[in-house]
């Protein structure tokens, strides 16, 4: 049961993140100063979690329609994907909640950086 | 970008002190321009400007809101969680998403500063989405 979620991706080099940055007015050196960031325990820049929403926002829109769109999504930012990166949004239907599916966003190395649910609207 | 409603930190920059369950922030509308979508076009690609623009206008928009909605804040503050809900018909270009914030809840726990802000962003005074940021407030 449930669609197929084709996965997206986008490489999140300094410039998409700065494009970023412009686009929701979010500039936190933690994401756009190495040297800060560097100070942080992150140990370098980091993609805003915004910018990992967005792109598994647009993700479950293109595959689901308004269904999708007008759900409902419960996301957690699970782990930090460096500036650089490669990020891939995707999903699939949940083992747990009929008619809900799983959704994430990994990072290059495979680690979902996003975790979360989308209940589609009815 | 236009600031309706004023509310101030006591210090320099909005600390976790300053908040408190029901506080209301500032209310920003956000136009979603032909500015923003060359942006959005130059990371995702494509756009049909005269039809329905993507749900992630809106989630950005709601973003610019959220942080727009109690300035200065500390550098560092990290984003845990999210909630999203959006109703209504896709958005258009140069719709206005009018979005406004509050404090939903402010806890300590494991030494750390949790703040949830509740957002809800209407177009034309249609509730269109709404979100909740979990964030761990640095100072």
């Amino acid at each position: 049961m449930g669609i197929t979620i084709p996965p997206r991706s986008i490489h999140a080099t300094a410039e998409k993140v700065a494009l970023h940055a412009e686009l929701v007015q979010d500039f936190n050196p933690l994401h756009l100063d190495e040297a800060f960031a560097a100070q942080t325990p992150f140990g370098g820049a980091i993609v805003h979690g915004s910018m990992m929403m967005n792109l598994l926002v647009d993700t479950l829109e293109r595959a689901g329609g308004d269904a999708f769109a007008n759900g409902t999504l419960k996301l957690r930012f699970a782990a930090p994907a460096r500036v650089g990166e490669t990020l891939t949004a995707g999903g699939q239907p949940s083992d747990n909640a009929p008619g809900a599916y799983d959704v994430w966003v990994t990072r290059g190395d495979g680690t979902q950086v996003v975790t979360g649910t989308l209940t589609p609207a009815a | 970008m236009t600031d309706q409603t004023q509310a101030a930190p006591k210090g320099d920059v909005w600390t976790y002190d300053d908040f408190a369950a029901g506080l209301a922030l500032k209310t920003v509308s956000v136009t979603l321009d032909a500015a923003k979508l060359d942006l959005w076009e130059r990371m995702y690609g494509p756009v049909d400007r005269d039809g329905a623009l993507p749900r992630g206008l809106l989630v950005s928009a709601m973003v610019e809101a959220f942080i727009a909605s109690g300035q200065p804040r500390p550098k560092g503050n990290i984003h845990a969680s999210q909630s999203l809900e959006f109703s209504g018909p896709a958005p258009r270009l140069d719709d206005v998403l009018t979005v406004k914030a509050s404090c939903l809840t402010k806890e300590l726990k494991k030494e750390r500063k949790w703040v949830t802000i509740r957002t809800e962003g209407q177009i034309a005074g249609q509730t269109v989405c709404r979100g909740d940021f979990l964030i761990i407030w640095k100072l």
